[in-house]
Formats: C-alpha cells, structure tokens, sequence
C-alpha cells in the first residue's frame, strides 16, 4: 500500500468555460480556472506554493506558443499572483493527466509545498488540412518517417485498428460503442459546464454519424474544445480547515511508454499496459474494482472506456461489451460510468473532467448526477500503452 | 476513382538511424531491426536498443516480405496532405511470416494497403510491392492481399 495513502487530498476545484469559440486565449482561460479553483477552496491566490501542470499539446503539430496553445508553469507564475517565493513546481509529461497531481501529493507529504495548484489547459487549433500550404512540404522525421507515409499520422487510426481488432477478436459490434456514448450524453445533460449540456443524442444520431476512421465514427472521438480545469491539492491536515469536504487521495499508478511508435501499437499493447496500471492503482490504494461507486474511465476515443473496464478489472477480458449494454453503467446501474458525460460530451479536458468529477461524487457535489454515499471513485486516463495515470479518491482518509 | 498520394506533399527525413533502411527500399528491399546478439527483431527502426538483451549494436534482417493483416483502418477523413486526395485508404497493420519468434511474438509492419476496402480482411495473406515517387530518394513500400485464408474476418454492420 501508498505510504501516503489518504494524507493528501483535492480541495478545490475550478473551470474556465468551455467552448469551440473562445474570447481570449487559452492562458487567460487557464487563468479563470485556477482562480476558480483558489476560490473554491476557499483560499487566495497569495497562498499558493506549489505549481504543476501536464502541459503538452493535444496533438503533433498542435502548436508550441505558451499562453496559447499550451500554459506553462512560467505563464501561470507570472500571471496569477501566487506565492512571492513558489516551493515547488512541476512540468510533466510522464505518466499522463493525473501524474502532475500524483507528484503534487508526494512534494506534500514531504513538506515540499503547502498548497499545489494543478491545471490542464487545452486548446483546439484552427483545423489544417494539413497540407502545410504556402510554409513547404510538412517535415516527417524520427518516428513520422515510419507513419506519415502511411497517412496514418493521428491516434484515432490507432484506435480504429485496434478497435477493429477487439470486434474480431471477441465478437463485439458498434452496439457497445453506441451505448457507451449515450450513456455519456445523458449524463453531460446533467451537467452544467458540459460543452454537450443542452444537446441530447439518440441512437439514430450515433448510427447515422458520418465515419472518421471506420470502425470509428465522429462520436467515438472527443469533442475539441479551448478550456481548462484546475484543481488544488493540499495536506490533509491543511484540507479539513477548508470550505470543502476533502476528497483524500487514496492511492494512484502511472504508466509510460515503452518503445514503438504511435501506429504500431495494438490492442494487446492496450491491455497489457493498462493491466501493470491498474495493478498499481488498487495495490497503491488497498482497494479493488468492487469497491468502487463509479468509474471516471478516459475516453479520448471511445473504445478505452471498454478497454479500461477490462484492464482494470471491472469485467473480465472480451466481457467489455456486454457490460455497457443493459443500463449497468447508467447512473443508478452497478458501476456508474464517466457520470459528467466524459470527453465525449464535456470536452476534451483530457482527464481533469474525470479527475473532478471523482472528487464531486464522494464529496457530495455532484449535483443532478450525485450518487448518493459514493464513497470511492476512481479517475484513469490515457492510452495506456502510450501513457496513462490513474488515482482513487475517498470520502474518508 | 481516389487519387494516388501526392508524396511531394510530404518531406521525409531520413536520419542516422533509418538511413541504411531507406536506401534498402530504393533497392526494392525490406529491412527489419535485428539484434546481432540474441536475434530479436524489432520496427520500425527509430530505437538502436534491442528490448530483448539491451545490446545497442542493432543490426538488419531482410524479410521476404510476406505477411498476415493483423488489423487495419479505413481512412476517410485524411490527416496527412500528401492523401487529401486518397480518401478512403486502407492502412494496414502486418505480421511479417519470416519474423515469428518463440514465445508468440511478431514483428508487425504497417503499410497503405494498394486493395480497396471490400477486399481486405483480418488474417489475409499479403506482400509487399513498391512505388516509385516523384522523388528518385524515396520509394514507398505498399501492401496487397496475395491469396485468401480460410478463416477471415470483415467489420459488416
């Protein structure tokens, strides 16, 4: 088990808008949603001693420019008036969403900071055809060499073949994919801040969903989105002194490549890697799948939701689509399934929208979708053969 | 009738570790990663490490060429440039015959498959064929369904 195990916890919780059409540029987003997050927790700005982000850029190509296409550490220490001396502070990119706020707690138990502010900013480049018109032909070097080629340069072809993998395989149809993504709507229906909030979706509007990379359709992939959640970690000690019930950090794992490049992995890859993440998870937490009250599982692409049910242990493997069908990961179901709508219908907040509404549900802030008592949930994100990060948060330490 | 891809919209890079691997296809041959200390074979060619042993002496193996589809996708919505004009394609992902090694694992390749749709199946037996492109550095290797297999699979829905 985490020595650190419940010492730590999220106290606060913040979101800029989130919108296809921003006003300003995603730092000052960034900006709205930590001061949000500091408000929440019922603290100041002043206070803040610690600063960590995942600050990479959703795509390759995506755009390096900081304040615009991503938000660095720099930027929010020059622009939200923290902590004249800030303790600690962290870029990662190891691991994926959840590893900034992993490390945060870890500096915490340690003394290195007293409070951590922890932000995802995500901007949606203007779509290219990527054609590079007018700046020369794109350059495909290093790994690019072996997949641009190919045109196969994006993770949703990833995806697509190791879907069409997974259906060969274990007999799985779209109906699985269908129901996860309802699921996901109606449940982003339910909540406010959800880019999808006021939009319903039918079985028709799945099936009748024009294909991106058949096996998978325009609503198998996240909605793109400028916007950006903060979260603030703090000492458990520290967090029973402030506005919100505590949401204590019981255990996590993390997950980084190894070796080959981003079309050559497979399915197998998916779940072996997935499978060593989960493990850590459960040890780290002394907790299992059972004893969960919801799943906030990635969904980048649709199909990790399933391949994360597996891998996690949740249903055994192959079992994944059977599972999502029959209302068992509905709210009020068994094991209620990415309860604020998930990337697919909040945003692609990555995995802070998961993250979050972990912490909303066992510390009764979940608003419409509130399941009542949660008292364990966990939030994993990633594509875990590329990277991936996972924690558990309690009611109780 | 889609178009062939444009390869003059893409710039391809070759480097210290593909080098040898690129001037092989312009002689029409298909080179995977070979250790020369315990015979693991690896692609594509970006890491000089063997997973296997560790040795950093990476060497080459040539393969015949012929594989199984493992999996694949239909491209139609292009992200690349040089195949705005190709849509739909067939990317697949291949299990090279010659590259089966104790313990179940396969060295797999990936490729744009010269079928259309309606022609490629998991578990298709395949070869490689390569194109020439505009520029005389570059040939491409392509993919295409070389017999049938009595059990293969097609996504009908």
């Amino acid at each position: 088990m985490w020595q650190g195990r419940g010492k730590t916890a999220i106290a606060g919780i913040g979101y800029s808008e989130i919108t296809r059409k921003p006003e300003k540029p995603l730092g000052l987003l960034a900006i709205d949603a930590c001061r949000a997050a500091i408000a929440d927790a019922g603290l100041q700005a002043r206070q803040i001693d610690g600063l960590a982000t995942y600050p990479e850029s959703p795509f390759a190509g995506a755009g390096n420019r900081d304040g615009e296409d991503v938000v660095s550490v720099s930027f929010v220490l020059n622009h939200l008036g923290v902590a004249a001396d800030v303790n600690w502070y962290a870029q990662i990119e190891t691991g994926m969403i959840a590893s900034p706020v992993i490390e945060a707690a870890n500096a915490l138990i340690v003394g290195a900071c007293d409070y951590a502010l922890v932000w995802r900013a995500l901007h949606r480049p203007a779509p290219t055809s990527g054609s590079g018109a007018g700046k020369g032909a794109p350059r495909a070097g290093g790994d690019a060499q072996f997949i641009a080629p190919y045109g196969a340069a994006s993770i949703v072809q990833t995806h697509a073949i190791a879907w069409r993998r997974y259906m060969h395989r274990h007999g799985a149809t779209r109906e699985a994919l269908a129901a996860l993504a309802l699921n996901s709507r109606r449940n982003a229906n339910l909540n406010p801040r959800a880019f999808f909030h006021s939009t319903p979706m039918s079985r028709d509007d799945y099936f009748n969903a024009r294909m991106i990379a058949e096996p998978l359709c325009l609503y198998d992939c996240d909605v793109p989105v400028d916007g950006c959640v903060a979260l603030i970690v703090t000492t458990a000690d520290r967090a029973r002194d402030l506005r919100n019930r505590p949401a204590y950090l019981a255990g996590y794992g993390q997950n980084t490549a190894r070796r080959r490049a981003l079309l050559y992995y497979t399915l197998d890859d998916y779940m072996a890697c997935g499978g060593s993440l989960a493990q850590k998870l459960w040890s780290a937490a002394g907790l299992g799948p059972q004893e969960m009250d919801a799943a906030q599982l990635y969904d980048g692409f649709n199909p990790s939701t399933l391949y994360w049910l597996e891998a996690a242990g949740f249903c055994r493997e192959g079992e994944g689509a059977d599972f999502v069908t029959g209302g068992r990961i509905a709210l009020g179901g068994e094991l209620p399934v990415n309860t604020f709508g998930g990337s697919l219908s909040e945003g692609r907040m990555h995995g802070m929208g998961h993250i979050a509404e972990a912490v909303r549900q066992v510390t009764d802030r979940a608003e419409k979708r509130q399941i009542p008592g949660a008292s364990a949930v966990c939030a994993i994100d990633g594509s875990p053969m590329l990277r991936g990060s996972g924690i558990i948060v309690t009611r109780d330490p | 009738m889609p178009a062939p891809i444009d390869y003059s919209k893409l710039r391809i890079v070759p480097d210290f570790d593909t080098a040898e691997w690129w001037a092989a296809a312009r002689e029409h041959k298909y080179l995977v990663r070979q250790c020369p200390d315990c015979g693991h074979k690896w692609f594509p060619p970006i890491f000089p490490a063997c997973a296997r042993c560790g040795s950093l002496k990476p060497g080459w193996f040539q393969t015949a060429g012929k594989g199984v589809i493992h999996s694949y996708v239909v491209v139609v919505q292009p992200i690349v440039g040089a195949f705005i004009g190709t849509v739909p394609y067939v990317v697949a992902i291949i299990e090279l015959d010659d590259c089966r090694e104790a313990g179940g694992s396969v060295t797999r390749v990936a490729g744009v498959m010269l079928d259309d749709e309606p022609e490629v199946a998991i578990g298709l037996p395949c070869e490689v064929v390569y194109e020439e492109t505009a520029d005389p550095r570059i040939v491409m290797p392509r993919w295409r369904v070389s017999g049938s297999a009595a059990n293969v699979w097609r996504f009908n829905e």
